[in-house]
């Protein structure tokens, strides 16, 4: 009775903490690993994931990664799975009353995994990775469960047998850590039980390589042994991994300890549970990805993706050195709400690289989705299709080509993404919006058909072969093709980071002789008094201050800084560098002459 | 694993199918049928594989396929994909061999059960080669993933890997996976083929009286291991291109979204026997490639291009000219004793009507050469208006295969054993995504109505998201096992030596 008190009371309260946790923190991670994922309820994500040992862990992970396109829906089933795979522990363990708490260590230890995540959660190459550990390790606690509760020694065998030959294609390493953790312990005090260890032993050394090389051609067999876990990350991203080998290897230890430590005090499950909670309580926190890069990353995914762009731009100011991709998604925002010329340089500049040690391009995580929104859709389908290439298919990058085609009005095309998306659970209703767009009237009166038409005014035939996206645009904006509205704006924010004069002054020129006296963009006025002071012309200086207004407030900065701004043009030192990022902050010469220089490489 | 899945679905499939009654008192609705893939009006060879298709019919509820034979034999099956039974499907074009099939489909609608107009199936004389190799490839731009070389029977389904890339791949982010392409068989035949590995464990795998070994077939004097390939019909010569590629991504157009370049490209052939590189062409400012011998081994056929580069920068000139890159078809006729070649013979001067003319392939009677042509470039399958094309080298006559071109990339095309039969890539179903179909090429020199390989998912094309790539006839299947390569290719190769 006392066992099934503390059994209730300990799974209650790592459910409710987990569930708790993970819907505080974790519902944007959990939503973006879900749009790196993938399902079709078709064969070919059969025929695709089941290239491997252990096929079906993924498959399943994958099945149930779905669900967290709701966020709260998706750590609801995974927490109901940890719990489970917790009460499957204390049974399968046959577990004493004091160790109870002990059988939630591997659902912690996967929780742990989970939050751990660095930005190689954007480049894997398995499936169902939110719920393949804990589908796995389920898998492992009913089969020593079965075993466990097998007297006779023939079905000991069977048992040994089905699971190494049959259940390891299905489920891979799993079925071999199954065997090692369900028969070894029967050595220490059945003497007797030593035929059947070897007979296990035997068999998960030397049929695991077999099955791979003979069944399984597209497989390399050197990772028989720990199919069915994300290998092909391994090798970039193993850290991210450790708490999840530790699960593995923990049930391993909870199978010996009862063995070992048959009986102990009431008060050692006290003592046990309080560690175990504290341990996590630790752990945990310490153990999470903390990158504010990435945090905000996954904040503005899961934003655009449910249709709150609002958020976006408070979202990416508010980190304190943003990685470029943040900085894009900062500039795009602004754009959209046609204050990229007053407002761009008032957010930092200074940048800093993708902490990870896996994937540290921006153009990788972030282009496909930034040359989309920015109506490039032959680039963006590019990205989007390298991607795929890469790290295998996923709804993020199947919806961004989707869109891509049907804008790009590739209606064949189109039809075998969107069958795609149409074959998925909750990606239907985008596919039919999407589809929307094959109607002449509706593609023709489309807000981003518009703006492409303005802003991708290229000669035919024109080529880029730039690899970084931000690089490419900034190089494509300062090529001054064509000065519609739309793209002037976007030109002039380039010519400005980019600090090209020449282009700069033919755009300004051009929009003054368009539309004469009217009130240029802030930054476009700091630029051009920075530029006219670079001249040294008095007659130009005097003309600028009259085309930008010599009593507005940006003409007023200007004269109160212009002695600090000529030293910074003639030699700049620290010191006088720090003056104006304490005058100026937020303005372009700041930026010219502090923050650019900061600036990592634009990938 | 998925031969087994789809076995199981193919299984269902014919069992639904059993219990089928033909509703002979349907309403003709006098309408075309559509189905995917279009087999209708096509030639088909006695010995294909059945040629399953789905019934583009969004309103009816239920479906019946009748295939009748002009004896009145009947072929009947249900529901909206037409799935024949295999055993069937070979008595019934067996027994028709020159004849032509009639397929009703019916439809149930609301107002009951009508039927489209029949369309006609020719089943030629002639079978088609039974077996066929490709790549399966991602549409990718610049990066690539998981490569496998298959072999297909063209009789049934039976598809198996002859090499994958992923046996051995997975050991590192950034050199994961071997780029393995470029197989290519002798006279048809599997004891002598070839195909590269590139990066990791990079070399050109050739397997010679069915034995493999690797080599390197860089050296110092030529600028790189080869590419494009065509082993010589008989003698145990390989010819390469050997290049430098680069691509160019274009920013707006949606039908043409890459530009493949050669800034440097050369061409070599390779004695296996003595392992030695001879020199054919390595002029600067020229570019070779496609080569390809003719049936009796007596001329070495491939596509060239001339740019004035002397003195300039290559890349800028060529990425800025890309659309001015034109190629012509020469030939060189070879003399093995002395190994030497003939004078370069303009063969298909393409550039005079402003047109690029390249992988020329000439039929097994040695009568008609088959290019493929687009505006400009080598690189025919990224350009729409690729077509393919047959110089008659009797009456020296020019003409399209208009019949079996679509208004979208075809290339990469290949002759059967007997030369009844064309397999080509073409890009025609989505514009990106290529896939195999294969042609009548009649006896009279009339091309015919092309269809796609049969699968045994009709919708296959369209659910796969790769491509395929580089098909090739083969009269018989590849035996050695992607074991016993995966072994060779783990090897370090054998330089090859410059032949002077």
């Amino acid at each position: 009775m006392k066992r099934n008190l503390n059994l209730i009371i300990t799974l209650g309260a790592f459910a409710i903490l987990t569930f708790t946790y993970l819907a505080l923190t974790a519902q944007d991670l959990v939503y973006v690993v879900h749009s790196q994922d993938y399902f079709v309820y078709d064969w070919t994500h059969l025929a695709r994931i089941s290239e491997q040992p252990g096929w079906v862990v993924p498959y399943v992970g994958s099945f149930l990664t779905q669900f967290a396109y709701h966020p709260l829906l998706g750590i609801a089933l995974l927490t109901l799975l940890l719990t489970l795979l917790a009460w499957l522990t204390v049974w399968a363990m046959r577990l004493p009353r004091w160790m109870v708490p002990l059988a939630a260590v591997p659902s912690v230890l996967v929780v742990m995994f989970i939050l751990g995540w660095d930005y190689g959660l954007f480049s894997t190459r398995h499936y169902g990775n939110l719920f393949s550990p804990t589908v796995g390790l389920i898998f492992v606690t009913l089969l020593v469960g079965l075993y466990e509760r097998m007297q006779k020694m023939w079905m000991r065998f069977a048992w040994v047998t089905v699971v190494v030959a049959v259940l390891y294609p299905l489920i891979g390493m799993y079925a071999l850590l199954s065997a090692v953790v369900a028969v070894t312990p029967g050595m220490i005090h059945h003497k007797d039980q030593i035929k059947v260890v070897s007979y296990a032993l035997l068999l998960v050394v030397s049929l695991p390589y077999i099955e791979a090389h003979t069944f399984f051609l597209n497989f390399n067999s050197r990772f028989a042994f720990i199919a069915g876990l994300p290998f092909m990350d391994y090798y970039v991203t193993q850290s991210i991994w450790t708490p999840l080998y530790v699960a593995l290897a923990t049930l391993l230890v909870l199978r010996f300890l009862p063995l070992l430590l048959p009986n102990a005090g009431g008060r050692v499950a006290t003592i046990m549970a309080a560690v175990v909670a504290l341990t996590a309580v630790v752990l945990v926190p310490v153990h999470r990805n903390n990158d504010p890069n990435l945090s905000t990353l996954l904040a503005v995914r899961h934003a655009y993706d449910k249709g709150h762009d609002e958020r976006v731009l408070p979202l990416c100011a508010a980190v304190e050195r943003p990685i470029r991709s943040i900085i894009m998604y900062r500039n795009i925002e602004l754009w959209k709400r046609g204050e990229l010329l007053d407002k761009m340089f008032q957010y930092t500049w200074v940048s800093d690289t993708i902490k990870s040690r896996n994937l540290r391009l921006n153009t990788y995580i972030s282009g496909a989705d930034q040359y989309n929104r920015l109506t490039f859709w032959n680039f963006s389908y590019r990205w989007a299709m390298e991607r795929t290439v890469m790290f295998n298919p996923s709804y993020s990058d199947m919806k961004i080509m989707a869109n891509d085609i049907v804008y790009n009005r590739e209606r064949d095309l189109a039809e075998k993404y969107l069958a795609q998306l149409e074959n998925t659970l909750y990606y239907k209703d985008y596919a039919r919006g999407l589809r929307a767009l094959f109607d002449p009237d509706t593609y023709n009166a489309d807000s981003l058909v518009q703006i492409h038409r303005q802003i991708l005014l290229v000669p035919k035939g024109a080529i880029d072969n730039t690899e970084f996206c931000e690089h490419m645009l900034l190089k494509y904006f300062t090529n001054l093709y064509a000065l519609t509205e739309e793209r002037a704006e976007l030109c002039l924010a380039a010519c400005m980071i980019m600090h090209k004069e020449d282009e700069f002054w033919k755009i300004v020129l051009a929009k003054e002789q368009q539309t004469p006296g009217i009130e240029l963009p802030r930054h476009v006025q700091e630029a051009a008094l920075l530029y006219a002071l670079k001249k040294n012309n008095a007659a130009l200086m005097t003309q600028i201050k009259l085309m930008v207004g010599p009593q507005g407030t940006v003409c007023q900065q200007f004269e109160r800084n212009q002695d600090l701004l000529t030293r910074l043009l003639v030699q700049p030192t620290m010191g006088d560098i720090n003056t104006l990022a304490t005058l100026c902050r937020g303005t372009y010469w700041n930026y010219y002459f502090n923050e650019s220089r900061q600036t990592t490489i634009f990938d | 694993m998925k031969t087994y899945i789809l076995t199981a679905i193919c299984i269902m499939t014919i069992m639904t199918a059993c219990t089928t009654e033909v509703p002979r008192d349907a309403r003709a609705n006098n309408k075309k049928v559509s189905i995917f893939p279009d087999y209708t009006e096509v030639v088909l060879p006695p010995n294909i594989a059945p040629c399953n298709f789905h019934i583009n019919d969004s309103v009816a509820t239920d479906f019946v396929t009748v295939v009748t034979a002009p004896d009145g034999t009947e072929m009947v099956v249900g529901g909206q994909d037409a799935v024949f039974d295999e055993k069937d499907w070979h008595s019934m074009l067996e027994a028709n061999k020159g004849a032509d099939l009639d397929v009703t489909v019916y439809a149930k609608t609301t107002n009951g059960w009508e039927h489209y107009q029949p369309f006609q199936v020719t089943i030629a004389m002639e079978p088609i080669d039974e077996y066929i190799s490709y790549r399966y490839i991602e549409a990718s731009y610049r990066t690539y993933n998981e490569l496998s070389i298959c072999q297909r029977n063209l009789t049934n389904f039976d598809e198996s890997v002859v090499y994958s890339n992923k046996y051995l791949g997975g050991k590192s982010m950034e050199r994961e996976y071997q780029c393995i392409n470029c197989h290519n068989f002798q006279n048809y035949h599997t004891d002598n083929f070839q195909f590269h590995v590139r990066y990791a464990n990079a070399g050109t795998v050739i397997v010679r009286d069915g034995e493999p070994k690797k080599f390197n077939l860089k050296t110092d004097s030529t600028i790189g291991a080869g590419v494009y390939t065509a082993w010589h019909p008989t003698l145990p010569i390989i010819a390469y291109s050997l290049s430098h590629t680069v691509q160019a991504f274009l920013i707006n157009e949606p039908d043409h979204k890459i530009e493949v370049l050669d800034t440097l490209s050369d061409l070599v052939i390779y004695h296996v026997d003595s392992n030695e590189i001879q020199i054919v062409q390595n002029a600067f400012n020229s570019f070779e490639t496609y080569p390809s011998w003719s049936p009796d081994g007596k001329y070495l056929y491939y596509s060239s291009s001339w740019m004035d580069l002397e003195g300039k920068n290559t890349h800028y000139e060529l990425g800025n000219h890309y659309d001015r890159i034109r190629y012509d078809i020469i030939r060189q006729s070879y003399d093995d004793a002395t190994r030497t070649f003939g004078v370069p013979d303009t063969v298909v001067k393409a550039t005079a009507f402003g047109r690029s003319a390249t992988h020329a392939r000439i039929s097994p009677d040695g009568r008609y050469l088959m290019f493929s042509s687009g505006e400009f470039g080598h690189f025919m399958l990224h350009h729409f208006e690729s077509d393919l094309y047959v110089k008659d080298l009797v009456t020296d006559s020019i003409r399209p295969l208009s019949a079996l071109s679509s208004n979208r990339a075809e290339s990469y095309h290949e002759w059967s054993s007997n030369g009844r039969w064309i397999l080509f890539s073409t890009r025609r179903e989505d514009g990106t995504y290529t896939r195999l179909y294969i042609a009548y090429f009649d006896p009279d020199g009339h091309d015919h109505k092309a269809f796609a390989l049969p699968q045994r998912d009709p919708l296959y094309n369209k659910k796969l998201l790769k491509a395929f790539n580089l098909g090739q006839f083969m009269v018989e299947p590849i035996t050695i096992s992607p074991q016993e390569l995966a072994e060779v290719i783990k090897k370090d190769p054998v330089p090859a030596k410059l032949y002077k």
